[in-house]
């Protein structure tokens, strides 16, 4: 079955690419572990495809279609994935907002004395 | 004629006036405040203006707190607060870079804040003086928020959007600790008196403004009402903790 090469070929190419990312510490330590644990996840998955443990795991969920059980993980994760960023983003720009104001007022601060002395 | 009483608050008011491109304004806000309010400190924040605004600004004998990026005017005014609280100033005076607020009546808001009646005076267009009148469009957001202020703070407010405020010590520091980001005018009167803090409205009268056009407009102004609304209603105030 050539879908199960492909699958498993894309997963262990993200794998890859992951370490990749890791060593060249281009990730924070929280999402590279999540990415880590998304590779594997992804190239086990591939590897139990053609042995039916991926039937057997949808119905364990109540998932009648076993390709659906992709789709409704991966929707969450996404979602889930971009709950994080945002919380992560807004973050950011309060602390940027911070950073300005100091500047700002360090500027001002320093032509203060610049003029004074 | 300027009272002891106000020539004294205003040695130790800083005068907070934020400003983003107002090259053609800002000279002439500066001096009518020192003009109008002799003694006291200007601190013009220059909201990353891509024109000459800062120049005009010091040329004109203002402090100019020029912020590196865009914050938009809740950031800058909130800039403007830790200024005046690490500087030591007893008052706060906020009046918009445009030209739109009339230093010649700042004594009106001063009046409850050295009577000790309020920790900040805002000053409302809406209360009688002056003669402006606010294009068609925007008086239903207007009415609007007004009623959600008013039932939120179970007092009648009447001019919610207005950027024309004195306070003093007390709310400097809540402000320069906590100051919501975007839309702050509307969203800062509940949070001070969240905080117990007093917060009264003085008649004033406004110009319409002489250069540039408002922040808000066209569509922004339906995500301004409701941004503002969910901002109330939820109480999530003030912005994401850093």
């Amino acid at each position: 079955m050539k879908g199960y090469l492909l699958a498993g070929f894309i997963s262990l190419l993200f794998l890859t690419l992951t370490v990749r990312a890791i060593r060249k510490k281009q990730l924070t330590e929280l999402m590279a572990i999540l990415w880590l644990v998304v590779s594997v996840v992804t190239v086990l998955l591939s590897a139990l495809l053609p042995t039916g443990a991926f039937d057997y795991i949808s119905h364990f969920f109540g998932i009648k279609y076993p390709p659906d059980m992709v789709l409704v993980f991966g929707l969450l994760f996404i979602v889930l994935l971009t709950y994080q960023l945002t919380v992560a983003l807004s973050r950011l720009a309060a602390r940027q907002r911070v950073l300005v104001q100091e500047v700002a007022l360090l500027k001002a601060e320093m032509e203060s004395k610049g003029t004074s002395g | 004629m300027v009272s002891e009483e106000l020539r004294d608050a205003f040695s130790r008011t800083c005068v907070v006036v934020p400003a983003f491109n107002e090259e053609n304004s800002i000279s002439q806000v500066v001096q009518s405040i020192y003009e109008h309010m002799p003694g006291v400190s200007v601190a013009v924040v220059d909201d990353g203006s891509r024109d000459r605004t800062a120049q005009r600004a010091r040329a004109a004998g203002a402090t100019v707190l020029s912020l590196p990026l865009n914050l938009g005017i809740g950031g800058a005014v909130q800039t403007g607060f830790k200024y005046a609280i690490r500087h030591g100033f007893s008052f706060a005076l906020q009046i918009d870079g445009d030209g739109q607020h009339d230093p010649s009546e700042t004594h009106h808001l001063y009046e409850p804040l050295l009577a000790n009646e309020a920790d900040i005076v805002i000053g409302s267009r809406w209360l009688g003086r002056g003669s402006y009148v606010a294009p068609k469009s925007r008086r239903f957001g207007m009415k609007f928020l007004e009623s959600l202020v008013s039932w939120k703070a179970g007092a009648r407010f009447t001019d919610t959007t207005s950027g024309f405020r004195a306070m003093n010590e007390k709310a400097i520091a809540l402000f320069a600790e906590d100051y919501p980001p975007d839309y702050p005018e509307v969203e800062s009167i509940i949070l001070a008196q969240h905080h117990g803090l007093r917060v009264v409205e003085v008649p004033v009268s406004m110009k319409a403004r002489e250069h540039g056009t408002s922040s808000i407009r066209g569509l922004r102004t339906l995500y301004f009402m409701f941004r503002i609304t969910i901002g109330l209603l939820t109480g999530v105030i003030g912005g994401v903790d850093s």
